[in-house]
């Protein structure tokens, strides 16, 4: 038995334990196994993340930087700019007052409307292309229906000329409200899943010590969620700063213009013009990689989540009779409204902004349909979500093994995760012009084929399948995957054996919420689409651009209802809004 | 060949240049087959690093670790065998059973993937279940036992597939002191009847006393003391040992031309020792259990001083007091007849057997004094003679 074993003679090893502290003798293999799997990752992953944006600047800075030229020589770009920034900060504004409002107001909620708390995070599945086409069938100028409400008041003034406003929603000012109104959900989901990690005893303790209950909430909840305060805000802004949807939907009638719709003009509308739509889009590159950066500087990684963890009690302190209304009411906005009017004109066989049930048909249904190209999309997006979502989940759940094992070296996986969370701070535009750029030309020629449209939403959904499953791991802990290992299970053993399965519910919860958020994909799509490959979005935009508003609603439900066919998966395999607040 | 599990000049080093930490800094020990040793040490000391190195779960920067004549671990010639190739049980401190496996499945887990298709056949999972009195649980989730139960069954799944060498890291602090107690006596009958080999690792002096055939109290990485539960009770071999296993009233002593003084009460009289002490400067140390307040006129020999009553607990047949001598906190008991004859602030004799005190030299180590025979050693002996190592 004992030849088989490796026992060194004494001398080698007295030899060995002298000079092998600092592993001269270690083999290089051992010592490079590690590093393998990390190194790949930080490849591919450059390659996916990285090449399209620097592509971009390839694009902008050829022909002795004429792009920016351009890009930044036209007529009214100061006024984008500012446009721009107004759009970030002042939608940033609204959804941080009213998402930690509403936020607080959740953990003050009594048993009997503990339900309502879930409220603001569903307008995230309404599509933001449908849910803001909802809102211009209520107030677009002349045939808003909330805009014939007022006008029907009867102190209302009477019309000189034709009937129009008082609200226009194609403004800059609508534009930074709706834009706020749906970040909200999203600040909402980071403040709140910060306050639930906090212990109740904490504020317990305030509130014996003499402090009222705001001056609990400034004085211990803030502070104690600040990690998720910093991140949700940075987060909130660069997509107020990116948003895009809202913008090219609302502005375009009043020529009101973004960066983020300047790089799709320059791209899309001729004169078509590549290199200045990559200049036009640097600046919220640069920034998007600059937060990130910061951010990962200022939270590590790990420390944010472990700072935060705790026993955060189910108890409710004193609750609060206007949280339940303040939840309802969100959701009234956000949400039912938009829905009602969307189901509304897409029953009604034109729209002139008047309700008139005799007349509602199904037949703007039965058009959609007929549209070889709806149909179409509809089997594309199907496609290629499923498809992208089957391939993140694996690559979701390396990297978070990577991440959470430690392995490699420190570097790479400083790298890594600044990667990793770049999607989430360049905006989907950008991408989207990035990804354009880098498939239309060799090596990789993929454009006008659903694989290119996959490899975008593999790239968009990264920060979400990793933060997901990172979560899931970090709460699980070491110990279930060591007790495999030390029963005599071997590496790969112990994943498929205990640590999926162990997992099931966050991977299935994360698989569900990305193909959510796939089958809403606009901004990005919008970009790679070809006329062979349109999704859901794009073929909404068109009908949007060409045709009836009823149409427009009817395909804007039907966005809904694949949608809510994910939520319920998402709610059926328990991730749900859980999920969420992982990110 | 040889059947001992070697730890030799193990070393642990987390970070690299000047933000590392040394965890482990040169363990030696050696472990004999079917001995139960204790790794004995406060949080951080590196007992728990250390049982993880020789699981395989984290990667020593040095040394090598021997199971018999297999080098499982070798940092100079790159050896380092995954857990699953080291045939060892282990059981967790937060038990780490699968929630989406039965009791059953999940004791039948290291066998069904060591392919021990006898075991499974041969109603070893049942037999390890009855001996930790989990026989009856087979069929549920972990989800539905209590944590004495949860706990029962991980000693189970560490010991089914009948392992050399079976790894505790502070398995019992999870459970509340009764039943710690409980399944501490259990564990200690389970070794006997199966003589594995066992280490263990814990904060908990009683716990190692209880369990272990053998101790190492750790300190900052290093072991400071290795030796019989009797003998480190006995003859803690520090001052850091002695603080461990209770040795916590602490008197400063010097002698000069009077004699030996308190140096924190410098007013007091000189103390009468007779021993003959290889030093001008010492620390003795005793259990305050066996500082004794004794009538005025006691004869009781022994280290004898006077201190002054601070306060008194009465912790049930009698009373726990505390006390200043000079500027010395220290803590002594007091039967229920001796308290009548003392109040708060007044003064009273007090009186520590000399068997009892252990003397240190300025630099912390034991000072070699005789010692008559004491009761502990009584004890010890006794004990070896009943060991069935």
């Amino acid at each position: 038995m004992h030849n088989a074993t490796i026992a060194p003679p004494p001398a080698v090893s007295v030899d060995a334990a002298e000079h092998g502290r600092n592993g001269p003798k270690r083999s290089t293999w051992n010592r490079c196994r590690s590093h393998i799997l990390p190194i790949l990752a930080v490849l591919v992953l450059g390659y996916l993340v990285l090449v399209p944006l620097v592509q971009l600047q390839v694009r902008a800075a050829s022909d002795g930087f004429s792009g920016y030229e351009v890009g930044f020589s036209g007529r009214g770009i100061g006024q984008t700019i500012l446009n721009t920034l107004f759009l970030g900060l002042g939608s940033l504004v609204i959804a941080l007052t009213l998402g930690t409002a509403l936020a607080w107001w959740s953990t003050r909620l009594s048993s009997r409307f503990a339900w309502t708390a879930t409220l603001p995070v569903l307008p995230i599945v309404i599509p933001p292309v449908a849910g803001i086409i909802g809102w211009a069938m209520m107030l677009s100028p002349t045939s808003g229906m909330i805009n014939k409400l007022i006008r029907a008041l009867p102190f209302y003034p009477e019309s000189t000329g034709l009937p129009s406003g008082p609200i226009n929603i194609f403004s800059t000012t609508w534009i930074v409200i709706l834009t706020g109104l749906s970040l909200t959900s999203f600040v909402f989901v980071f403040f709140r899943a910060g306050m639930a990690r906090v212990n109740h005893e904490l504020l317990e303790a305030a509130r014996s010590a003499g402090a009222s209950q705001t001056r609990t909430f400034i004085g211990i909840v803030l502070p104690l969620i600040r990690p998720s305060m910093i991140y949700g805000t940075a987060v909130a802004l660069l997509l107020g700063l990116g948003q895009f949807t809202a913008p090219l939907l609302l502005g375009t009638q009043e020529n009101i213009r973004v960066l983020t719709t300047e790089v799709y003009r320059f791209v899309s509308l001729p004169p078509v013009d590549y290199a200045a739509a990559a200049a036009v889009a640097s600046p919220l590159m640069f920034l998007g990689l600059a937060v990130v950066v910061i951010q990962k500087y200022l939270l590590t990684n790990e420390g944010r989540f472990v700072s935060d963890v705790g026993k955060g009690s189910r108890r409710v302190g004193r609750t609060s009779r206007v949280a339940p209304l303040a939840m309802l009411l969100y959701a009234l906005v956000a949400l039912i409204l938009p829905l009602f009017a969307l189901i509304v004109v897409s029953l009604s066989p034109f729209w002139s902004g008047s309700i008139d049930v005799a007349t509602f048909t199904t037949a703007n249904f039965q058009r959609i349909f007929e549209m070889p190209q709806t149909v179409n999309a509809i089997i594309t997006s199907l496609t290629v979500s499923v498809s992208a979502v089957a391939v993140s989940i694996p690559v979701g759940y390396l990297l978070a093994d990577i991440l959470y094992r430690r392995r490699g070296s420190g570097a790479a996986r400083a790298i890594l995760d600044v990667l990793i969370t770049l999607p989430l701070g360049v905006p989907a535009v950008v991408f989207g012009a990035g990804f354009l750029f880098t498939y239309t030309q060799r090596p990789l020629v993929l454009y006008g084929t659903n694989a290119v449209i996959v490899i975008v939403y593999v790239a968009l959904m990264l920060p979400f399948t990793v933060r997901m499953q990172l979560a899931a791991r970090i709460s699980m802990g070491t110990s279930y995957e060591a007790a495999a290992r030390v029963s005599g299970a071997g590496l790969i053993r112990a994943h498929i054996g205990i640590v999926i399965p162990m997992m099931r519910t966050a991977i299935g919860g994360a698989a569900a919420l990305m193909f959510v958020m796939l089958s809403h994909e606009f901004a990005a799509s919008l970009l790679v689409r070809s006329t062979q490959t349109q999704v859901m979005g794009t073929a909404f935009y068109d009908i949007w651009v060409n045709s009836s508003y009823p149409l427009v609603a009817a395909m804007g439900l039907l966005m809904c209802a694949v949608t809510a066919f994910g939520v319920l998966l998402a709610a059926r395999l328990g991730g749900g809004s859980k999920a969420l607040e992982s990110l | 060949m040889t059947n001992k599990y070697v730890l030799d000049g193990l070393q642990m080093t987390f970070g690299k240049g000047s933000k590392s930490v040394t965890a482990i800094d040169r363990i030696d020990l050696e472990i004999e087959q079917g001995e139960f040793v204790v790794l004995l040490g406060p949080s951080g000391c590196g007992k728990t690093t250390a049982l993880r190195c020789i699981a395989g779960l984290e990667s020593a920067t040095g040394g090598t670790i021997r199971f018999g004549d297999r080098t499982v671990f070798d940092a100079s010639r790159g050896i380092d065998l995954a857990p699953n190739q080291r045939n060892l049980g282990m059981v967790f401190q937060s038990y780490a059973l699968w929630p989406h496996k039965t009791v059953r499945q999940n004791i039948a887990y290291p066998l069904k993937v060591r392919g021990l298709t006898d075991g499974l056949k041969g109603g070893w999972v049942e037999t390890a279940a009855e001996l930790v009195e989990c026989g009856h649980l087979l069929d549920r989730f972990p989800g539905q036992l209590s944590g004495g139960q949860q706990q029962r069954v991980a000693l189970a799944r560490g010991i089914v597939a009948r392992p050399d060498l079976v790894l505790f890291d502070e398995p019992l602090s999870n459970l509340d002191a009764l039943l710690r107690n409980q399944v501490r006596n259990e564990l200690h009958q389970m070794h006997r009847r199966l003589g594995f080999t066992g280490v263990y690792v814990t904060h908990d002096q009683t716990e190692a006393f209880a369990i272990g055939d053998r101790l190492a109290v750790l300190r900052e990485g290093r072991i400071e003391q290795v030796g019989t539960p009797q003998q480190i009770y006995a003859r803690p071999a520090s001052e850091y040992s002695a603080n461990f296993v209770g040795l916590t009233d602490v008197l400063n002593l010097a002698r000069d031309a009077t004699g030996w003084r308190n140096v924190d009460a410098p007013d007091s009289p000189a103390l009468s020792i007779d021993t003959n002490v290889p030093a001008d400067s010492v620390v003795v140390r005793f259990r305050p259990t066996e500082a004794r307040i004794v009538p005025e006129h006691s004869d009781e020999p022994g280290l004898t001083f006077y201190g002054r009553v601070i306060d008194s607990v009465y912790t049930g047949g009698r009373y726990e007091v505390a006390l200043t001598y000079g500027a010395t906190p220290l803590s002594a008991v007091a039967e229920v007849d001796a308290v009548s004859g003392f109040d708060v602030d007044g003064t009273v004799r007090v009186v520590v057997p000399w068997a009892a005190c252990s003397w240190f030299g300025t630099d912390g180590r034991r000072l070699p004094i005789d010692e008559p025979l004491t009761v502990s050693d009584v004890h010890r002996t006794r004990a070896a003679v009943g060991n069935p190592v």
